[in-house]
This record gives structure tokens, C-alpha cells and sequence, in this order.
């Protein structure tokens, strides 16, 4: 997730509920990103803290300095009390503003939408402000997670509410997904030690299923390449009966490719147009 | 591989396979604070992910990770429960590609050998530590290095 998107999650227990801010927020520390949580105003702000910022890390750290913090709805739009779409993106731009007026590189927000509820809320309002809030996106200084909680909200807000936002994430950090299209197989997640099983079965899918001999696999939404699954692909694309397999990735994904020989591979072609991310 | 260094710990935590996505996470955010610039950052979680999932695969399924400041270097040491290795089962190239269910062929440990400026194995009463060291470049910027 880059600075300019705005994405949709969701989840439907309390485990999952905090999984995703605690990746979030590492993920943007670790980018010299400023980092704003507003967790479900339901839960203690010191329960809040502990369950994204106690795993250790930079950010305990962060939460001294102030690139991580802290707040809610409530206190984002203070001193209104009713929340509407024009206060609130004000408030998001002098937010944006300050981070970059403190020297960091831009600024992310996780939002659990129960602040809906708790401020008792117009969804419809809501909902338009989710589908027209791009211009807060434009300049690409900030990124902004809406996390929805299936239990608080009808199926019908909720697939409104994911067809609304231009990046939909997968629900659990961790989870690696595929898809096919016309082009090619399309890998989104994470190949690593805990989801290389799925990896190889979407590999040998990806390769049974290409016509006329000719296979892509994009791995360019991949968030992680592990050197397990660079080495599977790398096998798999040797064994198939592909004449020339095309393999659509970023750059440090190329590296470790090149690294496990991927050039001893015939028919193989990299691909890095998908660049450095 | 501390030398002779005081070791600033910035992440000490046990693991399963549940804990590694977010592990990668925050780890990345410790090679940040450490002022690895992006790239090498990038490699340091690399490292991390082979050597915790070498003790995830081959050393009992669970471990503990350290991540330490030390001697101008970024470490990442990681602690099993398996019977332990020698140095000398790390390939100095890619040794092949990986059988049909597995890493039998190391091919993680090559890649922590390629960017590891230093790596040391050792085998104690309870199983295998290895550590990986990464330079932290001279008058690298921390972050966050605002305010």
C-alpha cells in the first residue's frame, strides 16, 4: 500500500480487527511515514496502544516521538460535534500539512469505522464521502485505511463501501490470492514461509492453464517474495511445457530471482516494468 | 559477532508461522530507526524472513528473533529448538533449485550468505543461533528524525 491510496478492509472478529492497524503502522514507520491510528471508540486508548504498538519494534519508539499516535473521530473534528465531510477533510489537509512541516514523508491514517456508529452518523453521508474524497489522495502525500467491521454494518453498505474505494486489501495481513485474466495470472499478497503450499498451487495453475504455451505471472502486487517461493517459480517455470514464461515483477523481486539463477532458466524472461516498489 | 560493542536491543520476541507477516512489519521498522536505507532495509527483512523460517521449517516450528544495534551493524538473530547445523551446509552459490516440498537445497541460507556482510552459525544446548549482520552505512539518518 503506497501514499495515495485509499483502501478498503474489513473484518469480521476481534483478532483480525487489530491486525491490520499493527501492520499498517509498521509498514508506514518503517517508510519514514507519520502514522495516525483511530481505533474503535469503544475500545481504551491504552488497550488501543498496546494491541498495535506492544508487539515491539520502532513502534514503542514511535509513540514517544509522536510519528505514531493515537485519536478518534471525536477529537479529529473537536470542537464540532456532528461530523461532515467538509470539516473532516479539512482537518485530514492540516494533518497532512503538519506531518510534512515536521519532515516526514507523508502521512497515513487507519480509520475502524466504528466512529460511525459512536458519532451516530449519516452512512449515506459517508458513503459519498468515501467515493469523492480524491482530491485528498492527488498529491500522493497520504494513505488512508477504512476499516470495516461486517458485524456493525448491512452487506449492502459493505459492498458499497468496497466497490467505492480504489484499492480493496485482502483481510488478513499474510494472505497470498490469484487471479487470472486475459492476460496472465495476477499473485496479490505475501509468498513467504507461511502461504509457500498456496504459492506452488497457484504456480503450477498459472502454468497448466497458459495458452498457446505462453504464461505471465504478474508478481508485481506481491508485498513480500521469499527466497522458498523465488526458488519454487524458478523450478516450476523450468519443469513446464511453457515455451517462454514471463515473469512481471518489481525490482528487488528480479534481484532475488537473479540471485537464485534465474537466468540458467530457458525461456524465462523478467520482466520489471512494475519498477522498484 | 558484537564485538566488543554494548547491543542495543530493538526487538526481542518469540515466534510461530502465525507471527510472520507481522514480524516482517515491524522488523522493517527496526531496520528504518536503524538508518538501513530503503534497499538494504529491504534485504535486512529478507534475511530475517530466511533465517526465521529456516528455524520454522527445520528447527521445531518456533524461535526467537533479536534484532540489535551493535558495532555500527544492524544484526538479526535468530534462535531455534532444532538439532542445529554447520557453516559449512551454506552453499557459496545457488546450489540448484529447490526440490517438490521444500528448501532442501538451502537456497534461503545462499541468500542470506549474499547479503549478509557478516553471518555466524553456531549450535548451543538448545539449538541453532544464527546471526546476520548488515553495515549501517556512517552518519545513516534514523528515522524518525523529526521534531
Amino acid at each position: 500500500m503506497q501514499l495515495g491510496d485509499h483502501a478498503f478492509a474489513h473484518h469480521a472478529d476481534d483478532d483480525t480487527r487489530w491486525e491490520l492497524p499493527t501492520v499498517f503502522a509498521g509498514h508506514g514507520l518503517a517508510l519514514g511515514h507519520k502514522v495516525v491510528i483511530l481505533p474503535d471508540p469503544a475500545v481504551e486508548h491504552d488497550d488501543a496502544c498496546q494491541r498495535v504498538a506492544g508487539y515491539g519494534g520502532a513502534a514503542e519508539q514511535a509513540l514517544v516521538t509522536g510519528q505514531l499516535s493515537f485519536t478518534s473521530m471525536r477529537e479529529l473534528i473537536h470542537p464540532d460535534r456532528r461530523f461532515s465531510t467538509a470539516r473532516q477533510l479539512d482537518r485530514l489537509r492540516e494533518e497532512i500539512e503538519r506531518a510534512r512541516r515536521q519532515g516526514y514523508g507523508g502521512l497515513r491514517v487507519f480509520v475502524d469505522m466504528a466512529w460511525v456508529q459512536d458519532l451516530d452518523a449519516d452512512v449515506e453521508g459517508v458513503m459519498r464521502r468515501e467515493t469523492g474524497a480524491g482530491a485528498l489522495f492527488a498529491r500522493r502525500d497520504y494513505a488512508e485505511v477504512c476499516s470495516y467491521d461486517t458485524r456493525l454494518f448491512t452487506p449492502e453498505v459493505i459492498a458499497a463501501m468496497r466497490a467505492g474505494h480504489p484499492v480493496v486489501l485482502l483481510e488478513r495481513p499474510g494472505d497470498l490470492q490469484a487471479y487470472g485474466s486475459a492476460k496472465g495470472w495476477h499473485l496479490i499478497g505475501d509468498a513467504d514461509v507461511a502461504t509457500r503450499r498456496a504459492f506452488r498451487a497457484m504456480l503450477r495453475s498459472a502454468l497448466d492453464a497458459a495458452p498457446g504455451g505462453r504464461a505471465l505471472v504478474d508478481l508485481s502486487r506481491l508485498c513480500f517474495l521469499s527466497a522458498g517461493c523465488a526458488s519454487d517459480l524458478l523450478r516450476l517455470a523450468g519443469e513446464s511445457d511453457c515455451e517462454r514464461v514471463v515473469v512481471r515483477c518489481a525490482t528487488v523481486q528480479a534481484r532475488t530471482l537473479r540471485r537464485l539463477g534465474a537466468d540458467r532458466i530457458p525461456g524465462l524472461v523478467l520482466d520489471e516494468t512494475a519498477g522498484a516498489r | 559477532v558484537t564485538g566488543a560493542g554494548v547491543a542495543e536491543v530493538l526487538l526481542d520476541r518469540e515466534f510461530t508461522l502465525a507471527d510472520v507477516p507481522k514480524l516482517r512489519l515491524v522488523i522493517a521498522g527496526c531496520a528504518a530507526m536503524a538508518g538501513l536505507p530503503a534497499d538494504r532495509g529491504g534485504e535486512f527483512v529478507l534475511v530475517a524472513h530466511e533465517l526465521i523460517a529456516n528455524a520454522i521449517e527445520h528447527g521445531g516450528g518456533t524461535g526467537r528473533v533479536q534484532v540489535l544495534r551493535a558495532d555500527g551493524a544492524l544484526l538479526c538473530r535468530v534462535c531455534d529448538r532444532g538439532p542445529g547445523f554447520s557453516p559449512d551446509v551454506v552453499p557459496a552459490s545457488p546450489p540448484g533449485l529447490a526440490g517438490p516440498d521444500g528448501d532442501e537445497a538451502g537456497c534461503g541460507l545462499v541468500i542470506v550468505g549474499e547479503l549478509a556482510d557478516r553471518l555466524d552459525i553456531r549450535v548451543n544446548g538448545a539449538g541453532a543461533v544464527v546471526t546476520a549482520a548488515l553495515a549501517i552505512a556512517a552518519g545513516a539518518q534514523r528515522h524518525p528524525a523529526r521534531r
